[in-house]
């Protein structure tokens, strides 16, 4: 997701303020997590977090890494230990937690630490996708809420990977991406230290009662990325959830283009394109 | 808070716009829906006004845009909560609101900020679902309280977010030049873009008006004098949206607060 600028001016010294959305009002209260079984062939995890409930469901490709998710957003209300969200016309939850752990455990939660109270969540929660791609009932679920503590601080042990510099060939990526009003679009393709390219989608749409975060993202041979060493014409034929081909081509005027049909599929949409004349561009590769 | 001290608008150099200026860029679809107030004195316009946030010495002026609105104590404009605080500091010491502004002009005088104030979700949080200011300002030169000089718009608090808002401001940045009024005529409501959702409160309202920086705070008033939201952000990459706080709960703590202050 972008981030939007504050529209300050300073006049001479030219500034823009950059707000940021990594603290929130709700740091300290409890967050809900709601495990779903499978529906439909999809994973489904239910959130809420700073008064919102998001409803997770992704797809994983059965052979390699590869997966799309579409979240579906929206106010929450949460009383005690109680959620209530409607998610627009597509479905709405409303369950309260049944804590079964007599103790509560302590884990490490986006470096801090949380208290952590598992049990079962017990209510109702309807919610059919578009189209009906997925169509889910359930009145029981395994959950957790997690707590906070405040003032902690505690490392869940990420290491980073790499080689040295030296070493390292040099990585080409494109963007392309546009946005309008509440929605955007945004596609990557890079190659990676790996010799093979990451391709990942994001798709964005807001709206008056509920938003909508798409990702897509596929790991794939360096045959699906071909371009030159002027980087005068790339192709990309990335394999599911992603379907066809774009093409960026130079213009005679300078200009770049970036055509064909690429597409991607998202839990909800499928052949989303990601190719056309209002999608910026931008290629590059590494020294 | 200490008593401001006044800030002299600097004299801007940039060439003025003008209606035939701005109707050769609408269309050309540089501007957008915006238009320049042809006399931003008149009585139903004068409560808008630039705000001037000194940076320092030789380190030029912040700009943002505000109302002035009906309050007991005759003295209140509504801005963005980051024209008062940001960054961790408040800018009460330098901040100065000159309503009417027009190329350099001043009709009505400098009015000082003596008290500022914003939402504790924006001080605390920079939740820009609550980035909302206020400022309590002293009598300009001429002795005259704000209200009693220019008049002040009523607040909305409460209301559904689907209206039609004209949006004020004096944007500086390009293709805009800060040295005159704009507004965007009756403009519509969009929905909430899914930033909002990320941080908890009442969603933030976007409406479509093309904006750029120097708008922040600029206000957005339904049915002709009635402030129901000021401008806070936009997306770099699309302009033609901007997106402004629910005026609700926190809003009206906020103006409640600012209204006791003398």
């Amino acid at each position: 997701m972008s981030r939007r600028a504050a529209l300050v001016a300073v006049v001479w010294v030219a500034l823009l303020a950059l707000p940021s959305f990594a603290v929130a009002d709700g740091d300290g209260a409890p967050t809900i997590r709601i495990d779903l079984r499978s529906h439909d062939g999809y994973s489904v995890r239910l959130y809420e977090i700073n008064s919102t409930a998001t409803l997770k469901i992704t797809k994983r490709a059965k052979v390699g890494y590869a997966e799309s998710s579409t979240d579906y957003l929206t106010r929450a209300t949460v009383t005690g230990d109680s959620l209530q969200a409607t998610f627009g016309e597509l479905g709405q939850v409303s369950m309260r937690f049944d804590p079964s752990d007599a103790r509560p455990s302590l884990r490490c939660d986006e470096s801090r630490r949380s208290l952590v109270r598992r049990g079962l969540f017990v209510g109702s929660l309807r919610f059919r996708g578009e189209s009906g791609y997925v169509d889910i009932g359930v009145r029981r679920a395994a959950g957790a809420v997690l707590t906070p503590i405040e003032g902690t601080h505690c490392d869940e042990g990420g290491a980073e990977e790499g080689r040295p510099s030296s070493h390292r060939p040099k990585l080409t990526d494109f963007y392309a991406g546009f946005r309008h009003g509440l929605g955007s679009v945004n596609f990557w393709a890079e190659t990676n230290d790996r010799g093979h390219v990451d391709y990942e989608a994001m798709a964005e749409s807001g709206g008056e009662e509920m938003a909508t975060y798409r990702q897509a993202f596929v790991e794939a041979s360096p045959r699906t990325f071909a371009t030159d060493q002027a980087l005068s014409f790339l192709s990309v034929s990335p394999p599911y959830p992603f379907s066809g081909t774009g093409l960026v081509q130079r213009n005679p005027n300078g200009s770049r283009s970036w055509s064909g049909n690429l597409g991607v599929s998202f839990p909800g949409v499928s052949d989303f394109a990601l190719t056309g004349p209002e999608f910026r561009t931008f290629l590059t590769r590494q020294w | 808070m200490e008593e401001a001290r006044p800030v002299e608008p600097p004299a801007l150099t940039a060439p003025p716009e003008t209606e035939a200026s701005a109707a050769a860029e609408a269309s050309s679809g540089a501007i957008g829906t915006s238009t320049i107030v042809p006399d931003p004195s008149a009585p139903d316009t004068r409560e808008n006004g630039a705000i001037f946030i000194s940076e320092g010495r030789g380190r030029g002026f912040g700009r943002c845009s505000g109302t002035s609105v009906s309050s007991p104590n005759l003295s209140l404009v509504f801005t963005a909560g980051h024209c008062v605080f940001d960054e961790g500091h408040w800018s009460a010491r330098h901040w100065v609101f000159v309503p009417a502004y027009r190329y350099g002009e001043r009709p009505f005088g400098t009015f000082a900020a003596k008290w500022l104030g914003t939402t504790p979700g924006w001080r605390n949080h920079r939740n820009s679902n609550f980035d909302v200011g206020v400022a309590v300002v002293a009598r300009n030169e001429s002795g005259e309280r704000l209200a009693a000089a220019v008049g002040a718009d009523k607040v909305a608090f409460d209301r559904p977010p689907g209206q039609l808002y004209d949006v004020f401001g004096y944007p500086v940045r390009r293709p805009f030049n800060g040295t005159t009024l704009r507004v965007c005529s009756q403009a519509p409501y969009v929905g909430h873009a899914l930033d909002a959702w990320l941080t908890p409160g009442p969603l933030q309202v976007g409406v479509s008006c093309e904006v750029s920086p120097g708008s922040s705070g600029g206000g957005w008033v339904v049915d002709g004098d009635t402030l129901d939201g000021v401008t806070s952000e936009s997306y770099p990459e699309d302009p033609t949206t901007v997106y402004g706080p629910y005026f609700g709960n926190a809003v009206k703590r906020l103006y409640d607060r600012a209204s006791r202050v003398r």
